[in-house]
């Protein structure tokens, strides 16, 4: 019985064999159905950040970073920003792009825009973002983001891309497909042609920060305090049901606040038109954009006039 | 522990290892070492219910020794009625306890009383409805003399607890599972390979259909109102192959875990959504438990002796029960209602009877007639489990009839949906492999017709390769967990 045992044993390591080698692969070859991941232009986003050399301000944050901060309206306001944001960025992911450009962008502050999903997000649609754009663009390797995640998703991602790397005579790189309705705007900005938004709905949100999340943040706070960088949190608006729908936000005012930093929230700020101002729940249109930067500019001389 | 966990892929390795090269020793240390692995694994969700499961098996296995001494009828009816009314007591409380308060209140309030109570915070044991009803086929079954009560209580406890199918079944006979912890367990190689292959099958029905299918039969179940009815009927075909997805694909890795050990566990499904009318879906959608009402409930009522009122009635006992059991909703009871509505012409018509070999067995493919057949009780099933997923019958029923609306007739939206392009293969796929292998106990049970080896790695390749791509990212209970 126990050579039956070990020969299954032995089988079964044979197969074990097999199958890595099998699912190598078969993700090779997967990897040519995929697309890069349409996310707001995140390739010529990183591509321009690998060519900047200092920025006045660094934003990072989700796609409401890179929609609703304008470095054409900073810059008449005399300040240099570069909008590190990307789709469904969370602070996992805002801490690790960070720590790649925080030496090279050498801001003088860093405006992170959050928002509460930021903190409940497992964050693995953010991270398979930057892996599919990365690898061509930006000077940094993305196996530390995969191992945050330990995500079967996260790690094929990873494999295809690695693969297409050590292959290059056969890999390819697939172009973004950009939206007609969009602009890159240098500096990191994705303006939005044009639309409004209806009001919507929305079911109650109880947030509920994840450990993962927490720990990110912790992180990223050192990163700013190290570098010896101001940072200051904003949260660019929102539609108003939308904001409503978030329960238990006292949860980030207490993280925050343990950190020592406080929530410039602009939807008490500025009163903006849901349908006018937005084109969906969680975005500006340029109209909003404009309304916003201008507010956001003017806040900015204040908070730090008074830190000075 | 879940199976499609890390937890379980590491347990399951290291029992194995210890039960073949370290507790093989002796019969009864392997047996020790099997209830030990068991406690273990129940007491990875909750160590609390371990007591309740201990229970359950101290207080059976004592009624079993007393009903093997007793020899007067009405003191082994009193000990049967107190097996029956422990076991049914305790299932009792923690499953439908708040469910008759609520009901019984709003009765009272009906009635223009007032009646305050407030409910209990009751957690619901893993798997309490499965190993309550394992326990008492043992106790019934000593009572009816179709077996011996046993004097060895480590056997017992392993096969109350045994881990495979401690938590959502098979509910296995105690005459058929514990005679396997009596006799020695011979590792057979391709008995075990038989078991992974089981287990992988068991693995992509969970992980590739049922888990993506949920998230889309969630997202439509609970958005209804504002979702036509096309869009909703793609929720109840999701839902649909979520439960067989879920349920078989538990069973499937529970019976492939069994072979590994040496043991023979009972098919829980045969195939089910290819049945031809809904007599032959009760054959073989979850076997384990409709065997069990058969057996205990349908029989001991008359079954289908005696007149035509009779079996109406035991017919709507057994199918009402049925519902009930799966939990404390009304929801659960109009379904089994509404499966009894669909059993009842076929019975008394004697047609229930007709369909019990494989459909198309010596084809490829189905006739017209039988295609017609299976589609029919397809789709009568899918309204049916529209019941099932239902939050309440007034919720069901605006579903239904949404449905049924000329919204049917549009193309079906919300935004998501274009995710699910994958589950419009997925699902063909996992039929086309089942109706491939529906001779057999599980779908890819029989591929020794392809005799390079290669291609079989390659193909049980492949079906990992799909767990590994399409699986969804968070570790997914099984819809009949707290059941």
């Amino acid at each position: 019985m126990k050579k039956e045992i070990f020969r299954f044993i032995k089988k079964g390591s044979y197969f074990l064999i097999f199958c890595f080698l099998f699912y190598i692969v078969f993700i090779w070859l997967w990897g040519f159905t995929l697309d890069t991941i349409d996310s707001g232009e995140l390739n010529k986003r990183l591509e321009e950040a690998e060519n900047i050399e200092k920025v006045d301000i660094l934003v990072l944050g989700s796609s409401r970073a890179y929609r609703h901060y304008d470095p054409r309206i900073f810059k008449e306001e005399g300040y240099e920003i570069f909008v590190l944001g990307s789709s469904a960025q969370t602070i996992i992911q805002s801490e690790f792009l960070l720590r790649q450009y925080i030496e090279h962008l050498k801001p003088d502050l860093i405006i992170y825009d959050v928002y509460p999903n930021m903190f409940t997000s497992n964050g693995v649609e953010s991270t398979l973002d930057i892996i599919s754009n990365s690898n061509r663009n930006a000077n940094f390797n993305t196996q530390e983001l995969v191992r945050m995640h330990d995500r079967i998703k996260v790690w094929n991602y990873f494999f295809v891309y690695y693969l297409r790397e050590l292959l290059p005579q056969i890999s390819f790189h697939q172009q973004n497909r950009s939206r007609p309705e969009d602009k890159y705007v240098e500096n990191g900005f994705l303006e939005k042609k044009s639309g409004t938004a209806e009001k919507e709905n929305f079911r109650d949100n109880n947030i509920r920060i994840t450990e993962p999340q927490k720990e990110a943040f912790n992180r990223l706070v050192r990163l700013v305090k190290n570098a010896k960088t101001d940072m200051l949190i904003f949260q660019s608006p929102m539609q108003d049901n939308k904001l409503e729908s978030y329960k238990n936000l006292e949860s980030i005012d207490s993280l925050l606040e343990a950190h020592g930093y406080k929530l410039y929230d602009f939807n008490k700020r500025l009163d903006l038109n849901d349908t006018i101002h937005f084109y969906d729940p969680l975005h500006l249109n340029q109209k909003g954009v404009e309304e916003f930067n201008i507010k956001a500019i003017e806040d900015l001389a204040n908070i730090i006039g008074q830190k000075e | 522990m879940l199976f499609n966990s890390i937890d379980f892929a590491v347990f399951l390795p290291i029992v194995f290892l210890l039960y073949w090269f370290v507790f093989n020793r002796s019969l009864r240390q392997q047996n020790l070492f099997v209830a030990a692995a068991s406690y273990l694994f129940y007491g990875w969700w909750d160590w609390r219910f371990l007591f309740l499961i201990l229970l359950s098996t101290v207080s059976d296995f004592l009624i079993g020794r007393a009903l093997g001494k007793v020899e007067d009828s009405g003191k082994r009816k009193l000990l049967l009625w107190l097996s029956i009314i422990l076991n049914l007591g305790i299932l009792g409380y923690f499953k439908y306890f708040n469910f008759f308060l609520d009901n019984f209140i709003s009765v009272f309030t009906m009635m223009g009383q007032e009646f305050r109570a407030s409910s209990l915070q009751i957690i619901l044991p893993v798997g309490i409805s499965f190993y309550t009803f394992q326990t008492l086929s043992y106790t019934i079954d000593v009572y009816k003399g179709k077996m011996n009560p046993t004097r060895d209580f480590i056997s017992f406890v392993a096969f109350v607890s045994f881990f495979p199918q401690l938590v959502a079944g098979p509910i296995e006979r105690a005459t058929h599972l514990l005679p396997q912890f009596k006799k020695e367990r011979i590792f057979r190689y391709d008995q075990a390979v038989n078991g992974l292959r089981q287990i992988l099958w068991g693995l992509f029905k969970k992980m590739v259909i049922a888990d993506n299918c949920a998230i889309y039969a969630n997202y439509i179940f609970e958005n209804s109102e504002h979702l036509s009815g096309s869009t909703l009927l793609l929720g109840a075909l999701f839902f649909t192959f979520q439960i067989y997805g879920d349920f078989s694909g538990y069973s499937d890795i529970a019976i492939g875990t069994a072979r590994l050990f040496g043991f023979n566990l009972m098919q829980n499904f045969a195939f089910p959504y290819f049945s031809r009318d809904i007599a032959e879906f009760w054959r073989r959608w979850h076997i384990s438990l409709s065997t069990w009402f058969r057996d205990y409930l349908y029989i001991p009522l008359g079954g289908s002796r005696g007149g035509t009122a009779l079996k109406v009635r035991n017919t709507f006992i057994i199918f009402l029960v049925s519902g009930f059991w799966h939990g404390a909703n009304w929801t659960f009871i109009v379904w089994g209602a509404l499966h009894a509505l669909y059993f009842l012409p076929l019975l008394l018509t004697k047609q229930n009877r007709q369909n019990l070999g494989v459909v198309a067995e010596n084809g490829y493919f189905p006739t017209l007639e039988e295609f017609f057949k299976i589609s029919v009780t397809f789709g009568l099933t899918v309204l049916a489990w529209v019941f099932f997923r239902a939050e309440s019958v007034h919720h069901a029923f605006s579903f239904l009839f949404e449905i049924f609306s000329p919204s049917l007739f549009t193309i079906p939206y919300y935004e998501g949906l274009g995710h699910a392009k994958s589950l419009l293969y997925l699902i063909p796929l996992m039929l086309i492999v089942e109706w491939f292998g529906r001779s057999n106990q599980f779908a890819i049970e029989n591929l020794n017709f392809i005799k390079l080896r290669t291609i079989r790695w390659a193909f049980y390749s492949l079906i990992i390769f799909m767990i590994g791509v399409f699986m969804y990212e968070e570790e997914t209970a099984f819809i009949y967990f707290q059941f």
